[in-house]
Formats: C-alpha cells, structure tokens, sequence
C-alpha cells in the first residue's frame, strides 16, 4: 500500500465541508495519491497560484478509498490555511503526495489510538484501516467544543470502542485525550497494546511519557515547518535520540522510543 | 514548413562542457535523487550537490526554516554526510548519469578546502568544485572566507593548484563590492564564479521577543531577492571575463532569461525546487522556446545582451 511513490499534481476538490468556525473538509479528486497512501502520510499543497505564500503546506490524509478520492481536514491558523479555505469546488489543487513514512500497524497488539485537534485526521486514516483489518481497537478524539465534532469522521465516538473529549465539556468528556489514554493503560497490560498519536506537541510529550514510562510500544506524528516535503531541504529536522531526524522523510510518525 | 534551425544550448566552463546552461542550486537539490519522482534530472546541464563538509555535520538547532514574503530564510548548518561518505555512498550513483556533477564544499580552513579537492580528485567523483565561501575562517576570528579579498584569494589559488577540474568560486552577497571580489577569484584562477549565495538575515517573533530559528541568522533566499541578484550579476558579468553562473530566486523560465540578459551564461533554480521540484526542466523548456521564438540559435547571442543605451 505505501511505498515512496510521490507525484506533483493537480487534483480538482469535489466537495467542501465548512463544519465549525475555521475548519475544513476538503474531498479531493486524487487517484494516484489514493492509491498509493497509508494512514500518517501527508500532502503538500500549494496554496497561492503568486509566490506569497511561497512554500507548500503539509496536510495529512484525513482518509482515502482507495480508489480515487481522499479527505483533508484543516484548520485555518494563518495565511495559507486561510487562502486555501478559499477555494471552490471544481478548482485544482496543486499537490505532491503522498508523503512521509506512515503508520506502521502492530498487528498482533490492540491499538489505542489518541487524535487531538488537527491531528485527528492520520489517527482517523489509521482507525478506517484498522477497522477494515479488524483489528483491537480503542480510539480517543479529544477536541476544543462540540462543533468540532465531525474532526471525528466516521469514527462512531458514541459507542464503547471511543471516547470523544472536550476542552469545554459540550460534547463527550470534558478534558484532555490523554486522560481516557491513561485510563486504557491502566487496565491492560501494557505489552498487549500499541498506542498510535497524533496532536499538538504537549500532547505528543505527555504521551510519549507515558509510554515510555510503561515500556508501551507507541508511534507519534510529529509538526514542524518545511520547505520541500520530500527530503531535499533538510529543514524539517527535529532532535531525537538517533540525531536529528527529517519529519518528512523519516517522519512525521516516530517512535515514542526515539525520543526521552 | 520552414526548418527549425538546431538551438545550441552548450556552455564550456573552464574545459568542461554543459550540454545546457540550467544547473541546480547547492542546497536546493539534495543528492539529486530526491527529484528523481518529479522529472528527468539528466536533461540538466549540471547538478550542483549538497554542501559537503570534511568531517560529517549534524546540522544547526531547529526550527531552521522560516518563510518571509516571497523568500525562505534558512539555516540548516550544512547538515551533511561528509566528503568521505559522499565519495563511497552518493557519488556512484551521480556518476553515472548523463550529467555534470558539482561538488559544492564548504571549509573551515584553507585546508579543509584544499583536502576536499584532492579528495574528490583522486575520486574523480566530481566535473567541477564549486567551493562555498560563505564559511566563517575559524583561526581568523570567524569571518566568512568570500568577504575578505586577501583569504579569497588564496583560497582560490589554493584550490586551482590542488583541483584537476575546474574550480567555480561561489560569491556571497553579504558584502560591500560583489563585482571586485568576482575580480580577485578571475585574478586568482577561477574559472567561473556563481552568485548570489543568501543574504544574511534575522526573523524575530515579536511576540516572544525572540529569533525565530534556533540558529537566530540564517540566509535569506527566494523571489524575494532575485531583483538584487540580477543587479549583481550584471555587475559581476562586467567586471569579469570568467564564465559567471547565475541564481537568487530563479523560478521560471522568465527569470532565468532575466540572468541570461545580465550576463549569466548558466542558470540555477534553487528554493523554487521545493516548491515545484520541475522548476528546472520547465526552465530549460522556457528558455528554449524564447529562443525559438526569437530566432536565436546560440546561447551567445542571448548571453550578455542587455542593452541599457537609450535609443
Ligand atoms: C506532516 C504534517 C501534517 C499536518 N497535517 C495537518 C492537518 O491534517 N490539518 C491541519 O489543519 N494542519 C496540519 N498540519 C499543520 C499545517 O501544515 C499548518 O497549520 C499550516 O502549514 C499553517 O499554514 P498557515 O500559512 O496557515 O500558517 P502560518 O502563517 O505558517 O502560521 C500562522 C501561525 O500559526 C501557527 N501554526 C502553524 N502551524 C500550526 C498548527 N498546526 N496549529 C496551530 N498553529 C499553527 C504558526 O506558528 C503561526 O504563529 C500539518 C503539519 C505537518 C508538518
Ligand atoms: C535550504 C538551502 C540550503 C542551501 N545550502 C547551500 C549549500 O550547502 N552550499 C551553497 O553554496 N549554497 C547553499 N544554498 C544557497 C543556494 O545554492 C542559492 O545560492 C541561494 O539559495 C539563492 O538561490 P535561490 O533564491 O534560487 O534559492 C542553500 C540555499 C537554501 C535555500
């Protein structure tokens, strides 16, 4: 399914979903990148048709079917993501994907999977490819209201395999993803589950923590800026115990055991 | 239908000929291979490498990039696998393509810089040296080599005694006469000089009150300085007769006859490689195709052709 297969091209967006303030969901016309992505591997996107802003921004793949259609979900923090929240159905995005090293699933252990805020999307990807395995599973969403909700996508967060949380209690849980997280580990041991995550950088400390902590085998998605996507600028390195490492290349998902 | 009359795109840089004037931008191109998924590297006249280092360089503290309108400010630290791995891992690939290779070295050292020539000599992993002189001088209080006439010139003396390929001395930006210093690499034995490296620059987070990169400086690159970069070329096209090798936010085709125009008999794309990793090859189209319709048959006849008289 993953390979190192990349391609630059234009795919027109078939549908847009405008689901809370600054958030959204774009369906893409993208058959090679469909058929060629695994869950954690992202997309670099034009933004601006001019040179500002001149870089491309990295959005991970919030799903695929396989066949020819992906979903990106994203959230307006600054100029690009606003240009982007501009486009029409029926324009052409200009994209190189798909890229990055993704997911690597454990089959053998029950996956605890852990998406905060944007970094929902790879952990929704992963949770549609471990459901069509079906494999163990536990997913965690954590998020700022309710409005927000459909970050989720088809994760089905009102039954007994998911727990959605709130910062401010106005769906699901209120609090932290991580908190439902320590819950999991609490209960197993910790050699039989996997835990996979994705969110903002105090999250992925407190989870690679954690784990760490508990020897539980665990795999994190990491941010960082980046100029190319595909491994040439060497911009995107961040510190881990092996050196720095590349988030597009060897990352953006590492293991919870590369870092302290 | 009338014949379309050849179009010759060589160019000769010190005995070694390109079989076209559109190379790739230290830095900018990886090992080459990395674009490999995007077009067809061997139809560039040259591909310039990754910065070398003698001994292997892990590279500055993140974050090492950062945008600015229409530019890219970087300080990645020459993060690189060192000369010697170069010539064991990276280089046989390079090799065997149907290309020129440019090894782009970086010392701390007039020796360095030396011992990294006759390395790649005795290899023969490398056309041509291009050697980056935006290095700090580490015995000589850290002043970069390319901003002072006297180590620029012995470093280039240097390196032609030690080089059997011809040597390309790269010239920063970040001083006060870009066209005398292009002078004292010709008067030294150059046999090209490229320009423009990246302008110095400082991103400040002003909520913080703090350097955006983790380096605080770090080189500013893109559409942003191609204006600047054009001028100086010009300048330094008139001030040598040494081939001189242009870039500074080269993106299209458009851009790169911009250089042409100013006196560059090469072109090099750098930052819009990563954004549109074909930049290269859409150039060397471009500039073919505005040959063509130009009734232009030679590079020469493009190469320097700007006119400033008033009619
Ligand atoms: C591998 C990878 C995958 C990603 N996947 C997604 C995704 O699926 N959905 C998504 O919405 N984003 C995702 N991001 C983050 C996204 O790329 C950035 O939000 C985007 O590049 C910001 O561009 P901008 O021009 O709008 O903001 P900029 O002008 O670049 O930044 C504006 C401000 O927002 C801050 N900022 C930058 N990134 C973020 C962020 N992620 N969250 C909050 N503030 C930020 C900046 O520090 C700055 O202060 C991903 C990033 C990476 C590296
Ligand atoms: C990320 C990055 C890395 C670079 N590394 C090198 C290098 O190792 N050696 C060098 O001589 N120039 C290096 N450069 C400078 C480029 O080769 C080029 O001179 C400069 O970026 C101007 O061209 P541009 O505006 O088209 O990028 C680097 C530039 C960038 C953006």
């Amino acid at each position: 399914m993953s390979g190192s297969v990349k391609q630059q091209l234009f795919a027109p967006i078939v549908e847009i979903d405008r689901f809370a303030d600054g958030l959204y969901r774009f369906a893409l016309n993208a058959p090679f990148v469909a058929q060629h992505c695994a869950p954690g591997q992202f997309v670099n996107v034009k933004v601006a048709h001019e040179n500002y802003p001149l870089l491309r921004r990295p959005l991970s793949i919030h799903d695929s079917d396989g066949i020819r259609r992906i979903d990106l979900v994203f959230r307006v923090v600054g100029e690009g993501t606003a240009i982007l929240a501009e486009r029409r159905v029926g324009d052409e995005l200009d994209l190189i994907g798909p890229l990055g090293s993704p997911f690597r699933i454990i089959k053998d252990k029950r996956a605890l999977l852990a998406g905060g805020g944007v970094g929902i999307p790879p952990i929704h990807f992963l949770f549609r490819e471990i459901q069509r395995r079906e494999l163990p599973h536990f997913v965690i969403c954590g998020m700022r209201n309710k409005d927000e909700a459909a970050l989720a996508g088809a994760i089905p967060y009102e039954t007994e395999h998911y727990e959605l949380c709130t910062d401010d209690g106005s769906l699901g849980r209120k609090g932290l993803a991580i908190d439902p997280l320590i819950e999991q580990l609490n209960a197993v041991d910790p050699a039989s589950v996997a835990v996979y995550c994705c969110g903002p950088e105090p999250m992925l400390r407190a989870v690679i923590r954690l784990c760490n902590e508990r020897g539980v085998e665990c795999q994190v998605s990491f941010e960082q800026q980046m100029a190319c996507g595909f491994g040439a600028c060497i911009g995107c390195s961040i510190e881990t115990k092996k050196g720095y490492q590349r988030v597009c290349t060897e990352g953006p998902v590492f293991s919870a055991s590369d870092f302290e | 239908m009338e014949m379309q009359a050849k179009i010759d795109l060589s160019v000769n840089i010190g005995g070694c000929t390109l079989k076209n004037p559109v190379i790739t931008a230290s830095g900018t191109f990886g090992y080459g291979r990395e674009f490999v998924d995007f077009m067809d590297i061997e139809r560039l006249g040259a591909i310039a490498v990754k910065g070398l280092t003698m001994q292997p360089r892990p590279g500055n503290k993140p974050p090492r990039l950062v945008e600015t309108p229409s530019g890219l400010i970087n300080a990645i630290g020459l993060e690189n696998v060192g000369i010697k791995k170069f010539i064991e891992v990276k280089a046989p690939y390079l090799k065997q393509l149907d290309t020129k290779i440019i090894a782009n070295i970086s010392g701390f050292s007039p020796e360095e810089y030396a011992g990294m020539t006759e390395l790649l000599c005795e290899a023969e992993a490398a056309d041509l040296i291009e050697a980056n002189l935006s290095c700090p001088n580490i015995k000589h209080g850290g002043i970069a080599f390319g901003s002072d006439p006297k180590m620029m010139a012995d470093i280039t003396a240097e390196l032609k005694r030690r080089s059997a390929v011809p040597v390309i001395v790269k010239l920063s930006p970040n001083v006060t006469d870009i066209a005398m210093m292009a002078r004292v690499a010709e008067e030294n034995g150059a046999d090209a000089v490229s320009l423009v490296n990246t302008f110095l620059a400082l991103a400040i987070d002003v909520e913080q009150r703090r350097p955006v990169l983790g380096n605080v400086t770090g080189g500013l690159s893109g559409p942003a300085i191609r204006p600047i970069a054009v001028r100086m070329t010009w300048q330094v096209a008139q001030a040598v007769s040494i081939p001189v090798m242009g870039m500074g936010g080269i993106a299209t085709a458009r851009d790169a006859l911009e250089f042409l125009i100013a006196g560059a008999c090469c072109v090099a794309p750098g930052t819009a490689c990563f954004v549109n990793p074909a930049a290269p090859v859409e150039v060397l189209e471009g500039i073919e195709d505005y040959m063509r319709r130009h009734n232009m048959t030679r590079l020469d006849e493009l190469i320097g052709s700007l006119s400033v008289e008033s009619d």
